[in-house]
């Protein structure tokens, strides 16, 4: 089992209101899965992928990764934790612009500090490659497309061959047939590099090539389906 | 740290505007320093050469029984002087001596009367201390008139060949003589032109009846070893004082503290220019860029890479704002350096004493060190400016920071 999700609740608060996120969530995600958290807006489906990610933490409950859990962990441990485990595809991209698309690919890598000029290269050669932007390695983010910057976006979620790839509505600000286009790349991936995906979507269309929908509604899973 | 500052400088260029506009500030902060402190410098190198030619020489040796605070007494008159002229004549580190009697008085043409101090002075031997003759403009020495500075001349309407009355203490009297103008002195020294007139020693001992002298100003080899001349000295001659530049000069060395200190202040202003400056620009873009921030921290980016990559564009901007400043500040320093500036026409300088030693135009020098110390201080300061913002940027949670809508 790669990760664990015991009894998660977040709630917000703004002044005297507050909005329950998640309440009392709990799944298990194995290896090589490749799992869809659906639902529609504010279900709590960035919320959960935010906390699974360790760039947000529970109220209460407890995650744990490959049999650790990530309570009481330092900012430092958490960015390690993340640069060492997680891919991160956003519905925004989030790259950056002042970086070419070779560059964004590679930042991860550089992060990481154990390559060498070489390896970084063919590394991020070959996840140009993959996701077929090799082409446009030379362009700034603002100058390809959206289809074009999620691609990049996800070469930079799998350059460093993480274990686990969380991505927040992927889809969300694609046409259909792009939005298809990027799911399958993921889908390949995660077949070919067995490399876990996590994708939040209410994306009826996307939903068929996950192997499993794990459903939330106010903050609850109503429904965790495997095919 | 390669690729961080590569990143520091793609960030500093994406907003052109607004690091052009930041190093701007410094850079003219830096120009203006540059050409202040070269000026000042300036100011104090001739001052402090003209301190050394027209008034204190390198030492002076007096009577054991010279009080400072009756300069003029006659009490203060060394009567050994010849045995001490015949004792300093062995000490080879004495490149030149001239012998001075100096008394207070009065100036008077019959319309006008104005206190001066006149100076006794051996006119064979004062150019190998002073520099006097090159600056006597008007007529020439004579054994039996004077020479008066140019600004007394100007005040008191005297043209060379002018009959002028000198009242001076004599003994226990006053005495009043006449005496022909026969040169007036326009020296570098302010003093000199306001308050000195000179006579011939050997005259000016006749009429105050006396066979001593003042002070015998001596040129060392060294003016930087006065110190411990003046040492050898005072122990191989008995019943003299030595004095060097540095107490002769006490007056104008307090100055040179005051522009230290100003020069201090310059410095810190400076820098403060560079720190809010920066301040400003690194909280905008540290605001600007908080989506980015939590995609950096999000993809494993430690806090304290995220604080040294806004620390690396501060000092980028710092750089580049200090690197224009030196360019274009030595580039306008150079016209002052080699054409100088006229304070008498552009200032008026001559009729306000501001503690410098100078008339006429003086060229800038360059501060090397001085600018050194700013450059690097406001280098140093602008990239510690950044460090608040950038760690108030770094602390934040990177969930907080994806959900910002730019």
């Amino acid at each position: 089992m790669l990760l664990r999700i015991v009894n998660i609740n977040k709630k917000y608060i703004s002044g005297k209101a507050y909005f329950q996120a998640l309440k009392d969530i709990s799944f298990e995600i194995d290896e090589g899965e490749f799992v869809a958290i659906s639902g529609p807006s504010g279900s709590g489906k960035t919320t959960l992928l935010n906390i699974i990610g360790c760039i947000d933490k529970p109220d209460s409950g407890e995650v744990i990764l490959d049999g650790r859990s990530l309570k009481a962990r330092t900012p430092d441990e958490l960015a390690s934790l993340r640069r060492e485990y997680f891919g991160f595809i956003f519905q925004t991209y989030n790259l950056i612009p002042v970086l070419t698309a070779y560059e964004n690919v590679e930042l991860p890598l550089r992060l990481l500090r154990r390559f060498k000029e070489d390896e970084m290269r063919k590394k991020v050669e070959d996840a140009l490659k993959k996701v077929g932007i090799y082409e446009m390695r030379d362009r700034k983010p603002l100058e390809l497309s959206g289809g074009e910057q999620q691609r990049v976006s996800i070469a930079r979620a799998i350059v460093k061959e993480p274990r686990l790839v969380l991505a927040d509505e992927p889809t969300a600000n694609l046409d259909t047939e792009n939005g298809k286009n990027i799911v399958q790349i993921m889908r390949e991936m995660n077949k070919n590099e067995k490399i876990t995906f996590i994708f939040s979507t209410h994306d009826l269309l996307i939903l068929q090539y996950a192997n499993r929908i794990i459903s939330l509604r106010d903050g609850k899973i109503v429904d965790d389906v495997r095919k | 740290m390669k690729f961080l500052f590569l990143f520091a400088l793609k960030n500093i260029t994406r907003q052109k505007r607004r690091t052009i506009l930041t190093s701007s500030v410094i850079a003219i902060a830096i120009i203006f320093f540059i050409i202040i402190t070269s000026l000042l410098k300036g100011f104090y190198d001739v001052s402090f050469e003209n301190e050394l030619n027209f008034n204190t020489s390198h030492m002076k040796i007096r009577s054991i029984k010279y009080d400072e605070d009756k300069p003029f007494e006659i009490d203060n008159y060394m009567k050994n002087y010849r045995y001490v002229i015949e004792r300093i004549k062995n000490f080879n580190f004495i490149k030149g001596f001239t012998e001075i009697i100096s008394f207070n008085g009065e100036i008077d043409n019959s319309i006008n009367t104005r206190f001066v101090i006149i100076m006794g002075v051996n006119y064979k031997t004062i150019d190998s201390v002073f520099v006097f003759k090159d600056f006597i403009i008007e007529g020439s020495f004579d054994k039996e008139g004077i020479i008066v500075g140019k600004d007394i001349a100007k005040d008191m309407n005297i043209d060379t060949g002018s009959s002028v009355f000198l009242t001076f203490r004599r003994k226990d009297m006053i005495e009043s003589i006449e005496f022909i103008v026969s040169g007036i002195i326009s020296s570098p020294n302010p003093l000199v032109n306001r308050n000195y007139v000179y006579m011939d020693i050997e005259k000016a001992k006749d009429i105050l009846g006396v066979d001593a002298i003042t002070e015998i100003a001596i040129k060392t080899d060294d003016y930087n070893r006065c110190d411990k001349y003046a040492e050898i000295i005072g122990r191989e001659i008995k019943d003299v004082k030595v004095f060097n530049w540095v107490i002769l000069a006490k007056d104008f060395l307090q100055m040179a503290q005051a522009k230290a200190k100003g020069n201090g202040f310059l410095i810190f202003f400076i820098a403060i220019i560079g720190f809010v400056g920066v301040v400003n620009t690194t909280m905008i873009s540290v605001y600007e860029k908080r989506r980015e921030i939590g995609t950096l921290k999000t993809l494993g980016m430690r806090e304290k890479d995220i604080v040294l990559l806004f620390l690396i564009e501060c000092f980028l901007i710092g750089l580049i704002g200090v690197l224009t400043g030196l360019i274009f500040g030595s580039i306008l320093n150079l016209y002052f350096v080699l054409k100088g500036i006229d304070l008498v026409s552009k200032t008026g300088f001559e009729d306000i004493n501001v503690g410098y030693r100078v008339l006429g135009i003086v060229k800038s020098r360059w501060d090397t060190p001085l600018i050194t110390i700013a450059s690097l201080l406001s280098i140093l300061f602008t990239t510690i400016a950044g460090y608040i913002p950038a760690r108030k940027g770094a602390k934040m949670e990177p969930a907080e920071s994806l959900r910002v809508i730019q």
